[in-house]
């Protein structure tokens, strides 16, 4: 898939594409679903599929700690779902000045050559937001392009949506939001040398720090699935989510120290992974919040409860 | 009637294998599941030997929970469907993801402060036949709740509605922000989503913080032993407390076989008027299976009618065989 954060970079092919319009942070089954279908489109008719999508950071109003997926992860995931061409600009002049007439006939038809466009019910475009679904399907049948819009999805008896995705990340209501997502909500990094304090316990980690631009569940214990990218299988674990009030009271960056369970001989070494290898930690089950404990002891107790509960969530898979 | 400790076993220091049912009362805690597991510990059956239940009971819940054990198994189709009887607290003012109080809460809302009012009017509505949406977490569904590809299909996932039947719904008990129900429901229904569904017409949210069955089929919490027994008094307990298979085949209807008929039942041969001590024509038109049973009412076999020529097919012998 080709990105480019610099549309006038791109020559669209005279041949023509089908384009999805949106927001996509998250990139949530809602989302998926229209893109899908302008991918299926764009193959049946031989038409580049494209997504155009502003920086989740450049929004304006934008929480920089909210992004459910950074713009390396959407990339990965529009990929994924076939998009040829990621049309991926900041928000700002001249495109979020223009009229959105100006925007769909000089931009979108004349220099895009979108021959179908896909966009959301509720998808908004142009100055003052004044441009909507309608809109698009009056002008664009005016001009002979295909306008499909995508009705709502729903998901126990509500809309899917992005901030509500974010709300119950938040909240630790993991497994709700990750059907909501249509994926584990999760973080993807290289792992940072630790303290070697879990191997001191019996509990060695691997740790990353949490990626600053992304929504934050809350700090405590989580089930989760480590995959190293290169290679298929993939590890169940439990992870810690917080500061180490017990250990290291001082300390306020948020890690996520991840400890495989009954690792295979050819599992991952927990303490020495090689530095340049790039991991997605998945998200699975909220299992409690973090605590000061007042002993190692305890820690250590607590942790092996930890890893049963784990355990039994993997088994019951 | 099929002696309950019809037992086939041909090394007598192997452990017997029982055939029949089981009324467990489950406690709140381990799964349907886990429980089959904990019986076959207890009671040392080795894992070849067939355990099923006959509608699980989610792990939050108690009360009745019948295990079919051995060649009782194979008819476990015939009790999925029975009747079953609830008692439920609804807590209000939450909704949980899995309508239960092991999940997160996913929804708050305030609770109208008349709503006591408005139970009494709606309760009616919830008696009836009706279309009702499961759960988002079924038991269906273990690894449903890891599945995403569910929500990735191209449409909107709300949860096909199934036909239920609610026979009755009384309100037992009300605090200040939770009901207690009692309910009989045709199997199949889901409490969780009938509790879902009350808070909704109340007005706010809701989810079940305590389930406990009653009554599935013909067995009731009277006729059910808590698991702790069997973790004590291992297959002792087990033998004196297989019901036979009877009990959940009794809605079909019987026929009578001749005591010569039993060679052609066992090898499944149409059974015609003179192998038969009862008229045909009283189970002529009727349902897919009836009971065929001996002159002395116990049961052989399941039947199916055949018009031309007209006979029983016998299917699912129960294959009694005796000690001696």
């Amino acid at each position: 898939m080709e990105e480019y954060r610099n549309i006038y970079e791109w020559s669209a092919p005279e041949s023509g594409c089908a384009i999805a319009l949106g927001r996509f942070d998250g990139v949530h089954v809602g989302h998926r679903t229209l893109l899908e279908r302008t991918v299926e489109h764009a193959l049946k008719r031989a038409l580049v599929p494209v997504c155009f999508s502003f920086q989740e950071s450049t929004y304006p109003g934008a929480d920089l700690r909210g992004q459910l997926t950074t713009a390396e992860e959407k990339a990965e995931i529009l990929a994924e779902i076939g998009i040829g061409v990621h049309l991926h600009p900041a928000f700002q002049p001249p495109l979020t000045e223009m009229q959105a007439g100006e925007f769909l006939h000089s931009v979108l038809v004349d220099r895009w050559h979108a021959r179908l466009i896909v966009v959301g019910f509720d998808f908004r475009f142009g100055k003052d937001r004044i441009g909507d679904a309608d809109f698009l399907r009056r002008e664009g049948d005016a001009r002979g392009i295909e306008i499909e819009i995508i009705e709502p999805f729903n998901i126990n008896g509500e809309l899917v949506k992005a901030t509500r995705i974010r709300e119950l990340i938040s909240e630790g209501a993991i497994e709700y939001a990750d059907i909501l997502l249509g994926r584990p909500y999760s973080i993807t990094g290289r792992p940072r040398t630790g303290r070697r304090f879990g191997t001191s316990i019996g509990f060695p980690t691997i740790n990353f720090p949490f990626p600053g631009l992304k929504v934050r569940p809350p700090l405590g214990v989580y089930v989760v699935r480590m995959i190293r990218r290169t290679e298929a299988p993939s590890h169940n674990g439990v992870a810690n989510f917080g500061v180490r009030p017990t250990t290291d009271p001082e300390n306020r960056e948020p890690l996520l120290e991840v400890h495989i369970l009954d690792p295979t001989p050819r599992a991952v070494d927990p303490v020495l992974p090689p530095s340049d290898a790039v991991f997605k930690v998945e998200f699975l089950r909220f299992l409690r919040p973090e605590r000061r404990f007042d002993s190692i002891e305890e820690l250590k107790q607590q942790i092996a409860r930890d890893c049963e509960s784990a355990r039994e969530f993997f088994d019951s898979e | 009637m099929t002696d309950p400790a019809d037992i086939a076993s041909r090394d007598s220091s192997a452990t017997p294998q029982p055939h029949g049912l089981l009324v467990l009362d489950k406690p709140p805690g381990p799964s349907s599941y886990d429980c089959i597991r904990s019986l076959r510990r207890s009671c040392s059956l080795s894992r070849k030997w067939k355990m099923g239940h006959l509608g699980t009971l989610d792990p939050f819940a108690s009360g009745v929970l019948v295990i079919a054990l051995g060649r009782a198994v194979r008819y476990a189709e015939y009790a999925l469907g029975s009747r079953k009887k609830y008692r439920a607290r609804l807590w209000l003012g939450e909704e949980t993801d899995t309508l239960d109080p092991t999940g997160k809460v996913i929804r708050a809302a305030p609770i109208p402060p008349d709503w006591t009012d408005r139970l009494r009017e709606i309760i009616p509505s919830f008696v009836g036949r009706m279309e009702q949406v499961p759960p988002l977490y079924s038991a269906k569904q273990v690894n449903g709740r890891r599945s995403y590809k569910a929500a990735r299909r191209g449409e909107s996932i709300d949860l096909s509605p199934a036909e239920v039947e609610i026979f009755s719904l009384e309100i037992a008990d009300t605090g200040e922000n939770y009901l207690d129900f009692t309910t009989e429901v045709s199997g199949g229904t889901y409490i969780r989503s009938l509790g879902r569904d009350i808070a909704l017409a109340l007005g706010t949210v809701g989810h079940l913080v305590g389930l406990e069955r009653l009554a599935a089929g013909p067995f009731t919490i009277g006729d059910a032993i808590p698991l702790r027994a069997f973790e004590v008094g291992g297959s002792h307990v087990l033998e004196h407390h297989l019901h036979p298979v009877d009990r959940i085949l009794d809605h079909l209807p019987s026929c009578r076989a001749r005591d010569g008929a039993q060679e052609k039942i066992a090898h499944g041969r149409i059974l015609h008027r003179d192998d038969l001590a009862d008229d045909l024509s009283c189970v002529v038109g009727g349902p897919d299976a009836i009971r065929i049973v001996d002159s002395e009412g116990r049961f052989l076999s399941l039947g199916r009618m055949r018009n031309d020529p007209a006979g029983v097919v016998p299917f699912k012998q129960w294959e009694i065989e005796h000690a001696s």
